[in-house]
């Protein structure tokens, strides 16, 4: 057996050069990792093709030229022309954004409460809320339906507002409390110190310092808002006031299911959440990382 | 500017934990007064309660002529430096420093802008001023805290332990510069801190607490050379002070024990009238003590254990050949105010570099120590309080105690 020296290096038995060893390695890893992102995406890409031209996968496999030459935009146009697309678009759009707006709200200064003022039945308050997340959504939507009912709330956009800001609330709270009692006490006492009240320390430090963490509960709040379906089927009944999880199943016939048409819908409706995410995943990141280490 | 007054304050930390007992102290205007206790000591208690940052049981707290009990912090007209320094990440330097100035003043931008680098020309920190806080050392964060207290220029400045958390050479140097500044300024200062040494050094006054009781207020040359009790005489001073056993005759005036020694009659007899025993404690400074390497008249003999070079002088570890444990005499109740090493049943003593011989260590070789009576001080084991009050205390310290009282 040869000497090794120290630029050898052995993969699978087999002796190679640290360079051989090293390209391997990094043409492994590769390999790897984009295998893993085109199994993710392949739905995705999956989507375009069918909203293009609706084809069956085989025939798309055997010869991808005849899917490409009959490739037109009409369900785009069916569906922007031809459907209340838009209005759903509009009412998701318009209840997401207040969903999303009112839980940063009301869950900034909830969670705060519960991580840092002293009153009694703190502790019960965190974990009741925390039990209110083990039900399943669909055992509270009949008595939801039936209590707003009464109120006056259903097949209205702030009413579905209002119970997304409930569903979203607790798990936000939660999250946000988490953060907060890492935050150091001192800087809010610096700043009432400094001459704020404790609502102005709130807004002008704990606000400011919490920003990633308030945007991980505000995509959190964005994500479950604009893909929620059960709520706005039973809530709301109008095509012209529902959102676009409900709307979209109103495309599936019971006889006829126009591919095209749905998955131009899908991916219209998944634009918002790329734009979203695209802009707020380093937030994602440091909020989920957030009080791992002491700053 | 400000004076500050606490009467009979009292906090207790939910059903039962007494942290402050009924604290009566009266600070003056432009006074720097630091309150000096092992942790645990109620000091930072005291500290928050005139911040406004914990609420106060019973008693009141003055400060100028408005009781400030139920003022909320931001109107009662102080600054703080927090031991974390608690400088507000997100905003750079100048706004740290401006944010108090804009929310309690009507100042217009550029009136604030130009005592926020006045501030910062005298803590040294102008280049600093457009950075964030955590791309400053240490040191330059500490500055930025004062910096931030000082702008306000408030009635009244608090600083809880602001200085633990930087290194020696540079706390010794802060220490001067937050003396200076407050001097300049005049302001009135609460000093927290649990560090005797800088107790020592900075304030005009020392308040030395022991699990939220007032031990003893004084000048620090009082206290140091005045201790009211045990406690006192070995929180104060570093390395602390020596105790011995010695039991007295009165009549010979005479101590015999650890160690043995003679004072004057009538003193020993004022000692044996407030004494409560007769079996007492000697407190007796390492400075007060002399090494002889020759049997002298009342001399003690003693064994060197180690000797520590100081640089100036050498600190020589000594033990007595039979001694009686400080702990064997003293009553459960009486706090012997350990320091921070927790040393107090070390004899300690300092001497002149190469005065006693290296060879001495650990070798059982004795040398003979005859000791200061009239730098000694006597505590009654009982009691814990200084029974020699007649020779030690001077008319000076008497007043002091006298106006901590009132």
């Amino acid at each position: 057996m040869a000497t090794k020296t120290r630029d050898d290096a052995e993969l699978f038995g087999i002796e190679m050069s640290k360079k051989t060893y090293d390209r391997l390695k990094a043409a492994g890893f590769h390999a790897f990792v984009w295998s893993s992102i085109f199994l993710v995406l392949t739905p995705v890409l999956w989507m375009v093709v069918v909203s293009l031209n609706p084809i069956s996968f085989e025939n798309f496999i055997k010869d991808p030229t005849v899917w490409a030459s009959n490739v037109d935009f009409s369900a785009y146009d069916l569906a922007i022309n031809g459907t209340d697309f838009l209005i759903w678009f509009q009412n998701s759009t318009i209840v997401t954004l207040a969903a999303t707006a009112l839980s940063i709200v009301v869950c900034t200064f909830g969670a705060y409460s519960i991580g840092r003022l002293e009153f009694r039945g703190r502790k019960a308050m965190a974990t009741f809320l925390l039990l209110t997340q083990m039900f399943p959504l669909i055992l509270v939507a009949v008595p939801l339906f039936l209590i707003f009912r009464d109120l006056g709330l259903v097949n209205t956009l702030y009413g579905l507002t209002i119970a997304y800001v409930a569903f979203v609330l607790p798990f936000s709270v939660w999250m946000l409390r988490g953060f907060y009692e890492n935050l150091p006490e001192s800087l809010e006492e610096a700043a009432m110190v400094d001459g704020s009240t404790r609502i102005g320390a709130v807004i002008r430090v704990i606000v400011p310092l919490s920003a990633p963490a308030i945007a991980t509960t505000a995509i959190f709040a964005w994500i479950f808002a604009w893909n929620e379906f059960v709520m706005a089927l039973i809530l709301i009944s109008d095509s012209g006031k529902t959102t676009l999880p409900p709307g979209l199943s109103t495309w599936i016939g019971r006889y006829s299911l126009q591919w095209d048409l749905l998955m131009a819908g899908a991916l219209g409706a998944t634009i918002p959440l790329f734009i979203i995410l695209f802009f707020l995943q380093k937030y994602i990141i440091n909020g989920l990382a957030e009080g791992a280490v002491k700053t | 500017m400000a004076r500050i007054l606490f009467d009979e304050v009292t906090k207790i930390y939910g059903d039962d934990t007494l942290a402050v007992d009924e604290f009566d102290l009266e600070i003056e205007d432009g006074e720097f007064l630091t309150l000096v206790g092992p942790s645990g000591s109620g000091k930072s208690t005291l500290l928050r309660m005139v911040a406004g940052l914990e609420d106060i049981t019973g008693g009141e707290i003055h400060i100028g002529d408005t009781v400030v009990n139920n003022l909320p912090p931001r109107n009662r007209d102080i600054a703080m430096v927090f031991q974390s320094y608690a400088l507000y990440p997100h905003l750079t330097v100048r706004d740290n420093m401006a944010f108090g100035l804009k929310r309690s003043t009507d100042l217009p931008d550029y009136e604030i802008n130009d005592r926020v680098e006045e501030a910062a020309e005298m803590m040294g920190i102008e280049p600093h001023l457009d950075q964030k806080p955590k791309h400053l050392s240490g040191g330059q964060r500490q500055r930025v805290a004062t910096g931030r207290a000082i702008v306000r220029d408030p009635g009244v400045f608090l600083f809880d332990e602001p200085l633990s958390n930087l290194d020696a050479k540079l706390r010794k140097h802060m220490r001067t510069e937050l003396q200076r500044i407050q001097q300049q300024l005049d302001t009135t200062t609460i000093y927290v801190t649990h560090d005797q040494e800088e107790a020592m050094t900075m304030s005009d006054r020392i308040a030395i607490l022991n699990y939220g009781e007032l031990q003893q207020v004084g000048p620090p040359r009082t206290v140091y050379n005045e201790p009211e009790n045990v406690f006192v005489a070995q929180f104060i001073g570093s390395p602390s002070m020596n105790m011995f056993v010695s039991r007295l005759d009165a009549d010979a005036g005479r101590f015999t024990g650890d160690i043995d020694v003679s004072i004057d009659v009538d003193r020993a007899r004022a000692i044996q009238q407030n004494a409560t025993t007769d079996q007492l404690l000697l407190g007796i400074r390492p400075e007060h003590v002399t090494v002889h390497l020759e049997e002298v008249d009342d001399s003690v003999p003693a064994t060197v254990d180690i000797i520590e070079p100081l640089g100036s002088n050498d600190l020589l570890y000594f033990e007595l050949e039979d001694g009686t444990g400080v702990q064997e005499v003293i009553a459960d109740d009486v706090e012997i105010g350990e320091d921070e090493e927790e040393d107090e049943e070390e004899y300690k003593v300092f001497i002149q570099p190469g005065s006693v011989p290296n060879s001495y260590e650990g070798s059982g070789e004795v040398v003979h120590l005859t000791f200061d009576t009239s730098h000694m001080h006597v505590f009654d084991p009982q009691t814990g309080e200084n029974v020699d009050v007649e020779t030690t205390t001077s008319v000076d310290a008497q007043a002091e105690t006298a106006g901590a009282d009132d």
